[in-house]
């Protein structure tokens, strides 16, 4: 067994649980097993170079990447950005002609992150925005449907904090854009500790 | 409304979303410039480091971050889902590190993956001749940076990722496209020669 596996040291061992307590004291067993005691010399110099290997990325300038490596790449996220679908902020008085303002789907994704981050509790992820397919009125605001998905801490009562979202996105989407919020879906993902 | 599953814990307060990476991935997935700059931050020296230990050229490095990058970019809306992010980007980064290898020794057939004892490979190395031969003085990290450049590229680019960068077991095999067993077997055999090169450091 022992010999075949390079997973394993020859008493049957495996490396990798002599390996996670190198830097502990020995047990009952590897204070009397050959195999173990060489193992763990061995990998006791092999983490401490590795230490020194970080040590000294950590401390050269030689093993960070240069400025220009994130201007480049930035540079063609912003000509590549994607926007989402264009909203119009009113709804136009005929129908299929095109609108005479409208903002983009970004947009208001920021605002509905910028939003959910002020409120304690809750982290916003995925986030999608609808035009509402009946609710659209003709030279009003655009009828907007918000699904968004969150992480609730999980001492939140959820019934509660999606209340405070529902009523903070629908009040600052219509202050910074106008559009009319007459759906908010949320969907909770995920609970996390505090 | 549906509620799934559960998360690693998260300090409370309005920086949270910043700092979890599983919201920041979901975020630039829809698009948020600000939220893969933040990827990008916490990225990019790291996968310079994981490039540098492979290929030993600064140049090919940053090229390879840029490429990685640009390539995360515009593949995020595909992800399957945030939490994959960074088995995928590893993924991305070691594709074109071998690509470059591949390009640099076209001629030279690479060592047996699953040879215990693989010859001398120097495709990384900074130095050439016997560990035993460097000066004293020489800090660690020197020798094992001589004995990684030993390790057929798998090996090499699996003990890195697990033991400098940390990622799992089933990231590194997202990553080398591998089964998670033959990863297994990968790390094992690299920390076993890595170790038997180092023992006559101590």
């Amino acid at each position: 067994m022992a010999v075949n596996d390079p997973s394993r040291l020859g008493c049957g061992r495996l490396i990798d649980d002599v390996w996670d307590t190198a830097d502990e004291p020995p047990d009952e067993h590897e204070l009397l097993c050959p195999f173990c005691q060489q193992a763990r010399a061995n990998l006791k110099t092999l983490a401490d170079a590795t230490e020194a290997l970080t040590a000294h990325e950590d401390e050269s300038p030689d093993f960070t990447p240069g400025l220009r490596v994130k201007d480049l790449v930035m540079q063609l996220v912003h000509v590549e950005v994607r926007r989402g679908q264009a909203i119009p902020l009113l709804t136009p008085e005929l129908v299929d002609s095109d609108p005479e303002l409208a903002i983009s789907e970004q947009a208001v994704l920021d605002v509905v992150w910028r939003t959910a981050d002020a409120i304690p509790g809750l982290l916003a992820r995925h986030c999608a925005v609808h035009l509402h397919p009946l609710d659209q009125q003709p030279g009003l605001p655009a009828a907007v449907h918000i699904d968004l998905h969150i992480a609730v801490a999980a001492n939140m009562s959820i019934p509660e904090l999606t209340g405070v979202v529902r009523a903070q996105l629908s009040e600052r989407i219509a202050a910074e854009t106008g559009l009319s919020t007459r759906r908010v879906s949320i969907t909770v993902e995920d609970l996390f500790d505090v | 409304m549906v509620v799934r599953g559960t998360t690693d814990a998260l300090s409370a307060g309005s920086s949270a979303a910043e700092t979890d990476e599983f919201t920041v991935v979901a975020r630039a997935q829809d698009g948020s410039t600000r939220a893969f700059e933040m990827l990008l931050d916490r990225y990019q020296t790291p996968l310079f480091r994981y490039a540098y230990r492979l290929l030993n050229d600064r140049s090919a490095s940053e090229d390879v971050v840029q490429e990685t990058f640009i390539a995360a970019w515009r593949g995020l809306p595909t992800l399957s889902s945030p939490g994959a992010f960074r088995g995928w980007l590893y993924q991305i980064a070691t594709r074109r590190v071998f690509d470059v290898l591949r390009a640099r020794r076209p001629q030279v057939e690479w060592p047996d993956e699953d040879d215990p004892h693989p010859a001398n490979f120097d495709v990384a190395s900074p130095s050439q001749g016997d560990p035993a031969g460097l000066a004293v003085q020489q800090a660690q990290f020197e020798a094992l940076h001589l004995a990684l450049a030993t390790l057929p590229p798998q090996q090499r680019a699996a003990w890195t990722m697990q033991r400098i960068d940390g990622l799992s077991y089933d990231e590194i095999a997202v990553a080398l496209s591998l089964p998670v067993s033959t990863v297994r077997g990968r790390i094992a055999r690299a920390r076993q020669t890595l170790a038997e090169r180092m023992a006559s450091w101590r």
